[in-house]
């Protein structure tokens, strides 16, 4: 085991390492001067650009300028937002927390929704409820957010009047206004992993129905009940686990989407502002804050994994 | 027989008749736009300006007294050219990494399979976002952002049938009667390896639409006066309350489309899938 997860966190490390290069490439791919975008109409003054070259370290060679941006990043310095002229830390670690709060909850939400979901289809198989979940798992993963979150506001918010059309309140002003303003945004960031993860609990509770010690379970009697949560659940949801890795990366880029919709002061609406102003250090910071805890719960979710079941661990550890 | 087997297995399901008509209407407008629309896209008329669903505009008019419907048919079409060049693009570019690293393995593997594990750890909308921000906005560079959000999961899939074929002996005795490493590529791995790559690009088709959409809904994919399906959602959003049918129609022909995508593409990957296990 010990073994297993040395190698994974390696790995880990070698691919956030490899995001960062990607990310920082982005300033190379684009069109233009950066510090000539920093400047704006300042570029003109060519002393006041070469000074500036030399303060974002763009007289040095590629690698040289990323190996400096990342021992900064490192520290904790993302590099001043080319648009407010700020450090793009103190914009990000304002409005850091909103965002997880906002995709905790929808973590949440999507992993007891979409198992509950996923066990009442699997149980009635082909049936009635089997169908409905099935079309709305498939509208799920389909429906692009922006239009569910207007549909959504549409009905709840302007037609019927009983939740907020957008904004954010602070959950230590008022809780339960705050609480009234995120239902909908979290409703629909965990959308498509309610959706994801109700096909994948399904398919892997049929899955495992025909295995043979569930025969066995339930030639000797036992009832249904106790072989779905005893025998079938704890196996069936091994597979889940993988969904939920991947789930994070959905919802942090649903993030981006639905606060831009919701008004809310996160960090995705703060990437939407930077495209508009061609902000590349923001979503610089972005892209690498939000892989950073993608890659986390993906070794997070692998090493629970091996410890859950004893075969991958086995088989990983002596590849 | 086998083709009969074939289509008998694909229109199995009810859905994916009817999302197969949807596919079909879907492209049929986007090739004909110019014959059925019955206004210009982008002609302004003031006076007609956000008027409701009658029989001379069947879905009404935007601000701007554009024609809603005619709109849409365009859009279609740009909908349609992005997602379909854009999955080239992915389909095309994870075709020859994934064989590259499939083929060579070593370090050519390792570098090609970690920077496809980087791309995967960036979700798709935020890497189409950053790319789409960085080289700017045009159409080309569109569908080379939302391509790109597509090659590592091509490369995984292209990387691991190469893998089996390779060991495979036709495979050896071309490398013994000594051919080239680019030909044994070109013309034994590839075509016995890419079904699977096809399906998914083919799958891939509803989440590039999706992906444009919500570009153009963010205001970086395509630029106004051209009319994209997520540009006038984000248009008609500032209607909401009084004319709900301006942002909510487009976003529902996004949907239908995308969900016909996904359906159709889980059909046919159902339907091919003996086959493929049949003759390999």
């Amino acid at each position: 085991m010990g073994k297993y997860i040395i190698k994974r966190v390696a790995q880990a490390f070698v691919v956030m390492f490899l995001v960062t290069l990607i990310s920082y490439a982005l300033i190379q791919i684009m069109p233009g001067d950066a510090a000539v975008i920093y400047l704006g109409s300042d570029a003109a003054n060519e002393e006041l650009l070469a000074r500036t070259r030399a303060e974002m370290n763009l007289d040095k060679p590629f690698v040289v300028q990323w190996v400096l941006w990342l021992a900064n990043f490192v520290r904790g310095d993302f590099g001043k937002s080319f648009h407010f002229h700020v450090p793009v830390r103190d914009l990000i670690m304002e409005r850091l927390d909103i965002t997880f709060t906002l995709g905790f909850f929808a973590l949440m939400l999507s992993v007891v929704v979409g198992i509950i979901l996923g066990i009442t289809a699997a149980t009635h198989r082909n049936g009635l409820w089997d169908n409905l979940i099935n079309v709305f798992a498939n509208v799920g993963i389909s429906a692009p957010s922006f239009w569910i979150s207007l549909l959504c506001i549409y009905i709840f918010a302007l037609h019927f009047r009983i939740l907020p059309v957008q904004g954010y309140v602070p959950p230590k002003k008022d809780l339960g206004e705050a609480v009234r303003h995120m239902i909908l945004p979290c409703f629909i960031m965990a959308l498509p992993s309610i959706a994801t993860m109700t096909r994948q609990t399904r398919a892997s509770i049929l899955d495992v129905l025909n295995e043979d010690y569930v025969r066995t379970a339930r030639s000797k009697g036992l009832k249904k009940n106790v072989i779905l949560y005893k025998h079938v659940l704890k196996n069936a949801l091994i597979p889940v686990l993988t969904v939920l890795g991947m789930s994070i990366a959905s919802l942090f880029g649903g993030s981006v989407m639905v606060e831009q919709i919701f008004n809310i002061p996160g960090m995705g609406q703060l990437v939407t502002n930077a495209v508009l102003n061609r902000d590349i250090p923001i979503i610089q910071a972005f892209i690498v804050i939000i892989s950073l805890v993608i890659i986390l719960s993906a070794l997070l979710v692998d090493i629970a994994y091996g410890i859950v079941d004893p075969r991958i661990r086995i088989a990983k550890g002596e590849n | 027989m086998k083709d009969r087997l074939f289509w008998s297995a694909f229109f199995a399901k009810k859905a994916v008749i009817i999302c197969f008509a949807v596919l079909c209407l879907f492209v049929l407008a986007a090739v004909f736009a110019p014959v059925l629309a019955p206004y210009s896209p982008t002609a302004i008329s003031l006076a007609e300006k956000e008027m409701a669903p009658s029989l001379k505009h069947l879905f009404g008019t935007d601000s701007l007294g554009r024609d809603v419907l005619s709109r849409m048919l365009y859009g279609a079409r740009i909908s349609l050219s992005i997602s379909l060049v854009s999955v080239l693009i992915g389909g095309f570019s994870g075709m020859i990494l994934g064989t590259l690293a499939g083929y060579f393995g070593g370090v050519v593997d390792l570098v090609i399979s970690r920077c496809a594990d980087a791309l995967i750890s960036i979700p798709p909308i935020v890497l189409t976002i950053a790319i789409g921000t960085a080289l700017g906005q045009s159409m080309l560079n569109i569908m080379i952002a939302v391509g790109i959000s597509s090659i590592p999961g091509n490369i995984r899939m292209m990387r691991g049938k190469v893998l089996s074929v390779k060991e495979r002996d036709f495979v050896t005795a071309a490398r013994v009667i000594g051919e080239e490493n680019r030909w044994i590529m070109l013309r034994h791995l590839i075509p016995n390896c890419i079904s699977p790559l096809i399906i998914s690009v083919a799958m891939s088709l509803g989440g590039a639409i999706m992906a444009e959409a919500a570009l153009s809904f963010l205001g970086i994919g395509i630029q106004p006066p051209n009319p994209a399906w997520g540009t006038m959602v984000s248009d008609g959003m500032r209607f909401l309350e009084t004319k709900p049918y301006l942002a909510l129609i487009p976003g529902f022909a996004i949907m239908v489309v995308v969900l016909s995508f996904n359906i159709v593409g889980d059909a046919l990957r159902d339907a091919l899938d003996p086959r493929i296990r049949g003759n390999s």
